[in-house]
């Protein structure tokens, strides 16, 4: 019986740190497959794109713990892209005063941020007081953006965002450059990191997101605002969506109205790989950290190693429905562990 | 009354100041040269410039297109020569061209309004690709000098269907697509 329960001990702790210890098999693999996957240029290029996603995937933490999805980030991505690249290279013309307002860059960084909440106040919004699934709901305003980004430029890439001296707006692509050798990317991931983790484990607020995606009904039953939780979710998501869409179009000195297509996937992805239950009522910020780390070193490795785009979307659906698979596995064998313990207290 | 003069004088101070902080730079539009010391790129006024140039360069290179003829493909190749017009084609109002007689291969000089190719620029000397920006300005470049062929030497032609059966004599840059040589003419008289 006892030897029975250390298994069950033993076969917790690695389901718990799967998703770690998958991550040094994958470091392991890639640098046995490729001799320069651990030099400091490719590693700078790694954590350049895991700050990406994982930036993403800090909103989507949030947002799968109450229960929902959030699809519209990546589409949020290419309209703040968008919309920030064309304030620098166009400005905005007011035609009635005959006027046009070239914003700061810090200026153009605030608006996009507040688009961003903006965009997840109306996920929120459509979720909570039309009781629109969020699923479809965040389908549909990721078209919209979508849409939208592309109409703001008729489809055009807008190629000018460095910005002039004289118009005072020079300065976006510093977020897409280094800082003593680490991409600025890094830096904002890692400081937004720990805001989420404060966020999600040592404020109140924190509690009622994962209290709301466990059980809404008791959540509302203890008095806690679940609608009102649930658009800060999105609107944390759609905050992050923006700094994605502001460093991605720094680091790409260009905007393309097509910018952040599908990283919805990999932010979910890394998420979901991070140990948050697609169900809501848990997860962790630490899991969603790895699990960007293993989405990207999967991505730039694959790459790497000269494997086609096409395989590496097999790879990387397979490796969402096997994290899924051991998360129920785990969460089935939480529950045996729960029973048994009960069963010898008794 | 009172409220809405605080309301006006709050956005005016709001908008002095967040221009005087540099938050924002307001331009007359059309006007940011003024401040960035850059003029917005002009293509016609360049082609303008060049035009006369641009001429002289291509006569003093052209070839007797009879000589040179068989030579001619996708590259612009700058050829002069007189030949009797066998048609002036203007089926289409877009792709109006003379064919002319003569010649072993189907020989035709493009009258507009469209014109087509970049012969003329790609024939100068005087401007190269990275004297421009980008590969726009470049092209609109190429469009410019085909437009100063339209307005200084084909529509001073004022051609008609009398000129079928008369004589011309031209200079342009020519390419070969499709068994087709196409001239873009620098200049050009009707006998």
């Amino acid at each position: 019986m006892s030897e029975k329960k250390s298994n069950n001990n033993l076969m917790m702790t690695i389901l718990k740190g799967r998703t770690f210890i998958v991550l040094i098999i994958l470091v392991i693999f890639f640098r046995i497959m490729k001799s320069n996957f651990l030099d400091p240029t490719t590693l700078a290029m790694i954590a350049k794109h895991v700050a990406l996603y994982g930036i993403l995937a800090l909103g989507m933490t949030f947002v799968i713990i109450t229960g929902g999805i959030d699809l519209s980030v990546g589409s949020v991505v290419g309209l703040v892209g968008m919309l920030a690249g064309g304030l620098i290279q166009e400005g905005l013309t007011l035609k009635m005063f005959g006027v046009t307002l070239y914003f700061s860059v810090p200026m153009i960084i605030i608006f996009m941020l507040l688009f961003g909440l903006f965009t997840g106040w109306i996920n929120g919004l459509i979720i909570t007081k039309l009781k629109v699934a969020p699923f479809i709901a965040t389908l549909g305003t990721m078209y919209m953006c979508r849409g939208f980004a592309n109409l703001r430029s008729g489809g055009a890439t807008f190629s000018s965002i460095a910005g002039k001296e004289g118009l005072g707006n020079v300065g976006l692509k510093t977020l897409g450059s280094n800082w003593f050798g680490i991409p600025a990317g890094v830096y904002i991931f890692a400081v937004l990191a720990i805001i989420a983790v404060v966020l999600l484990k040592k404020v109140p607020f924190g509690w009622y997101v994962t209290a709301v995606g466990g059980n809404e009904k008791s959540a509302r039953l203890s008095g806690i605002k679940a609608d009102r939780i649930k658009i800060y979710v999105y609107m944390i998501s759609g905050f992050c969506a923006a700094w994605v869409g502001l460093i991605n179009t720094a680091q790409l000195s260009a905007a393309h109205p097509a910018s952040g297509d599908g990283w919805e996937m990999n932010a979910i992805a890394a998420t979901v790989l991070g140990g948050t239950s697609m169900a809501g009522g848990s997860g962790t910020i630490v899991g969603t950290i790895v699990g960007a780390f293993v989405i990207g070193v999967i991505n730039d490795g694959m790459t790497m190693c000269g494997v086609s785009e096409f395989w590496q979307k097999v790879i990387r659906g397979a490796v969402i429905i096997l994290a899924v698979v051991i998360d129920q596995t785990q969460r089935n064998l939480q529950a045996k562990m729960a029973l048994q313990a009960r069963n010898e207290n008794k | 009354m009172k409220k809405k003069i605080a309301l006006l004088l709050a956005a005016v101070m709001l908008a002095t100041g967040v221009t005087g902080c540099g938050i924002v730079t307001v331009v007359k539009i059309g006007q940011e040269g003024t401040l960035t010391g850059e003029t917005e790129f002009d293509s016609s006024q360049q082609s303008g410039q060049d035009w006369e140039q641009v001429v002289a360069e291509i006569t003093e290179n052209a070839k007797d297109l009879k000589e040179v003829e068989g030579d001619i493909g996708s590259d612009a190749v700058a050829v002069s020569g007189t030949a009797v017009i066998k048609e002036w084609n203007h089926e289409q109002a877009v792709k109006t061209y003379i064919v002319l007689d003569g010649y072993e291969n189907e020989v035709v000089i493009q009258t507009g309004s469209v014109y087509t190719g970049t012969a003329v620029r790609d024939l100068q000397t005087l401007k190269k690709f990275s004297d421009f920006k980008n590969q726009t300005e470049w092209s609109e470049y190429a469009k410019s000098l085909n437009k100063e062929s339209d307005s200084q030497i084909v529509q001073p032609l004022g051609l008609s269907d009398d000129v079928n059966g008369k004589e011309i004599t031209f200079v342009g840059g020519a390419v070969k697509k499709a068994g087709k040589i196409t001239i873009t003419v620098v200049s050009a008289q009707i006998n």
